[in-house]
């Protein structure tokens, strides 16, 4: 009897998945012909759990939707209470910089942790030691300033919870240089290495027509040849007032197009540009940041009451687009928050049907490619 | 593209391990200062006589960490004796507690070691007893060392 195709599960308990999720995958010989998304392993109820908190009480809460990158999840939250509280336009103008230097750490942070498992999946182990370790140097910066390393609840409703202390440029700016100086080795060993090359090119194609229809977005979105970002579209905290580059397809800078777009090559190359400008951006963020106040006022936490009504607000997080819904009848606690995770599209219907045709071997390094954060994926 | 390029990655054998020896060596930042800094969201200290038992902090811990107890001794009226206790393997840290607290008297601490064999130990009520920071609460029971012996064995090793 010849069996033709057999099952192969990838996950939950292993390297190559990225974080607590499972793929079920139909295999012929090599080749996967059906993948299948599993997850449930992470739900915590979020969504649900707050509704019953207070508007404050949720602020510890939101920053666990997204472990590497938690920031932009206190960012939306933020906003959307902001909006419903008519806020938006008396958030102080140095608290607006502190948050724009805060997510684009945040971002380098996870986009150093991204690139280090992706390296990983390939089989280089060097560069997941290293760029964990440079990511450490950031968890520094994070301490001093918002007194956490991982979860920071640092951007609150009205501003930024703590002023910046004074001698925390210096430590940035030389953080900052020395990773500079680490990317052009990373460069060196990983990025222009012929084994990358090879492996990544062509591998997990997201087709620009069908990126749009797919729900891809972020830096997946723009490797597929798309210039869109939030941070210019919509900007937020201070990115109107900063410049910088929209990376994307085919405008990959100093490294080679050598494919024809949205495959895992240059959605990582995407990621290693965006690395730069986040570090532009934060220099200029840091260059112009006015003095003055942090925060608004806060009414009494245990009696605050926020204004009925809708508010959805969006941010470009290093994963995608994070979305929040927040819905308020004038009470102490939302009537209902949704979360629109950029991982859920990419690490279900994404990931699901790129998966058809690849090889094994290849599974791991299509899905560390589109930086799929599972804790988004089921909240 | 480059095949030769990569071999550049041999050049960190000569070089110092990026890795920290903890706890034999300590956590220093980038410019060589000293972690974790008086920013860290750590235990909580409790100043007892200000205190006035308000129960402000328990109700905005979202995590049910805090609960009350009395403490007969202390020299105020009859309702105002009860002082909160802090269950660690509930508390995120989060310091909400500290921003309501009315008196100012609850405060987080850059103290985060407590090794201990016995969970219950990580139920406890903060004093002022852990504010300086290098109070390592060891209990005698415990495996690892003391914090004299720590403090001999980072000497050591610098
Ligand atoms: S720090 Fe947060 S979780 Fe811990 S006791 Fe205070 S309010 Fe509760
Ligand atoms: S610590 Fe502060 S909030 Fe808690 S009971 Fe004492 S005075 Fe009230």
């Amino acid at each position: 009897m010849k069996m033709k195709e057999y099952e192969l599960f990838i996950g939950p308990q292993h390297p190559g998945i990225t974080g607590n999720m499972m793929y079920h995958l139909w295999v012929d010989g090599d080749t996967v012909v059906k993948a299948e998304c599993n997850v449930g392993y992470l739900h915590r109820g979020f969504e649900k759990l707050m509704e019953s908190r207070t508007w404050m009480q949720n602020i510890p809460l939101v920053c666990r939707i997204c472990v590497p990158d938690p920031d932009v999840n206190e960012m939306a939250y933020s906003m959307a209470v902001e909006r419903l509280m008519g806020w938006r336009e008396e958030v102080p103008e140095r608290a607006r910089y502190i948050r724009t230097v805060v997510l684009e750490l945040s971002r380098i942070a996870a986009y150093l942790m991204g690139i280090g498992s992706y390296a990983g999946a390939l089989g280089i182990y060097t560069l997941p030691q290293w760029a964990l370790g440079d990511r450490d140097y950031i968890m520094d910066i994070f301490e001093q300033l918002t007194g956490a390393r991982i979860y920071h609840i640092y951007i609150w409703p009205g501003g930024v919870r703590w002023d910046m202390p004074a001698d925390l440029p210096k430590l940035i700016e030389k953080t900052m240089k020395y990773l500079e100086k680490r990317l052009k080795l990373y460069d060196d060993v990983f990025f222009k290495n012929r084994i990358f090359f090879d492996r990544a090119v062509d591998i997990g194609v997201i087709p620009k027509e069908k990126a749009i229809e797919w729900g891809v977005t972020g830096p997946n979105l723009r490797a597929s040849g798309h210039e869109y970002d939030v941070r210019r579209l919509e900007p937020y905290a201070a990115y109107e007032n900063i410049d910088f580059d929209v990376i994307h397809y085919p405008e990959l800078g100093k490294f080679d197009v050598l494919s024809s777009g949205g495959d895992a090559y240059t959605r990582m190359l995407v990621r290693r540009l965006e690395i730069e400008q986040s570090i532009s951006i934060i220099r200029q963020a840091l260059k112009k940041m006015p003095s003055g106040e942090h925060l608004l006022k806060h009414p009494n936490w245990f009696k605050w009451e926020v204004p009925p009504g809708i508010a959805y607000e969006r941010v470009e997080s290093s994963k995608g687009e994070y979305g929040y819904m927040v819905v308020s009848d004038g009470g102490k606690k939302p009537v209902r928050v949704h979360v629109r995770g950029p991982s859920y599209t990419h690490g279900i219907n994404v990931a699901e049907t790129i998966l058809k045709g690849a090889n094994i071997a290849d599974v791991s390094q299509i899905l560390f490619s589109l930086d799929i954060c599972p804790p988004d994926i089921e909240r | 593209m480059s095949v030769i390029k990569p071999l550049k990655a041999w050049k960190h054998l000569l070089k110092r391990p990026h890795t920290i020896r903890y706890p034999y060596q300590e956590h220093v930042d980038m410019e060589g200062k000293r972690l974790p800094t008086e920013v860290l969201r750590g235990f909580h200290s409790n100043d007892l006589e200000k205190c006035i038992g308000c129960k402000m902090c328990g109700m905005i811990c979202m995590n049910d960490a805090i609960s009350y107890e009395e403490i007969p001794e202390l020299e105020v009226e009859k309702g105002k004796k009860i002082r909160p206790i802090i269950d660690y393997g509930r508390c995120c840290y989060c310091g909400l507690c500290t921003e309501v607290c009315p008196t100012g008297s609850l405060k987080l601490t850059p103290n985060f070691k407590l090794i201990d064999v016995d969970r219950e130990k990580f139920r406890f009520m903060p004093t002022q007893l852990n504010v300086k920071r290098d109070d390592y609460m060891v209990d005698e029971n415990a495996i690892l060392f003391s914090p004299e012996e720590y403090k001999e064995k980072v000497k050591g090793n610098k």
